[in-house]
């Protein structure tokens, strides 16, 4: 009995990958790319060793790319694992392992996983983008008029990212209710 | 025992479901075409090597091109190997309309 639960389980975690496979693709891709943006920061932040002001701030810029690195790879694991728990029950057959609780929340997560990872990329993309205008507004040695505008862009950014994570949030809810009618 | 039996013909249906879904209807065609994807992101890796050892003079080129061509070396592998992960998990059949026609 457990062998049959063990092929079930390996099956399930392979059938998520293909039914996912473009979010986990574009994930990948993007943590490749923060990565890569960190690496690239410290390299910089070696170059010029001299400027104090520089490795400060290219050290806090690398330090929020890192953060959304493990914040983006902790979305995909989560997801991932989400779908391989509940594909046995989204196809009708529940599982001896099946989770008790929060089905429906798993279920919906995995089903809507391409759509939730683009998403969280742009919260992401958006983020990265306000703080870094922020930066340029409040600390960079340029004329009053880039400045403003620098500012002006950081709070569109934010309030773009704020709308599209609440739009997420509001469509798993809905996806969620839904099911209970 | 007939629980057993049950629940045997449950999990075969499962299994039969898990391994059917989202698989490619050409399976060949599918790995040539994910093959020929590699191949053009190695040659784009490659070019990047190449223009950090040869093109590029400052350092920050040279430091931008190598970090180019590493980043998109893992996506290649990484992705590569999840797609073959993916694939693995396919038994020789696939369901109409829930199929898998290009890695992407």
């Amino acid at each position: 009995m457990s062998g049959d639960l063990d092929i079930v389980r390996s099956l399930a975690a392979r059938y998520c990958l293909r039914q996912d496979a473009r979010g986990f693709l574009e994930l990948l891709a993007f943590l490749v790319v923060l990565a890569a943006a960190a690496v690239a920061t410290l390299r910089s932040m070696r170059r010029r060793a001299a400027d104090a002001d520089y490795r400060r701030a290219a050290s806090v810029w690398a330090g929020g790319l890192a953060c959304a690195f493990v914040l983006s790879l902790g979305v995909g694991l989560t997801i991932f694992r989400w779908c391989a728990e509940s594909a046995g029950p989204a196809l009708g057959v529940v599982l001896p392992t099946s989770p008790q609780s929060g089905l429906d929340a798993m279920i919906c997560y995995s089903m809507n996983a391409v759509r939730l990872i683009e998403g969280w990329i742009v919260v992401v993309v958006a983020a990265i983008a306000a703080i870094g205008l922020f930066a340029v507004g409040v600390f960079a040695r340029r004329s009053w008029v880039s400045r403003a505008v620098a500012l002006a862009g950081a709070v569109v950014a934010l309030l773009f990212a704020t709308a599209s994570g609440f739009l997420i949030l509001f469509s798993m809810s809905w996806c969620q209710s839904h099911r209970l009618f | 025992m007939n629980f057993i039996l049950a629940d045997q013909h449950l999990y075969g249906a499962l299994s039969g479901d898990l391994s059917s879904r989202y698989c490619p209807i050409y399976a060949t065609l599918f790995l040539h075409r994910l093959w020929a994807l590699f191949a053009a992101f190695a040659v784009l890796a490659l070019a990047l090597f190449a223009l950090a050892r040869f093109v590029a003079r400052s350092a920050a080129r040279k430091d931008l091109a190598y970090i180019g061509a590493c980043a998109v070396t893992v996506f290649a592998i990484g992705g590569a190997a999840l797609v073959l992960v993916a694939l693995s998990g396919c038994d020789g059949y696939y369901q109409a309309g829930l199929t898998w026609d290009w890695p992407w």
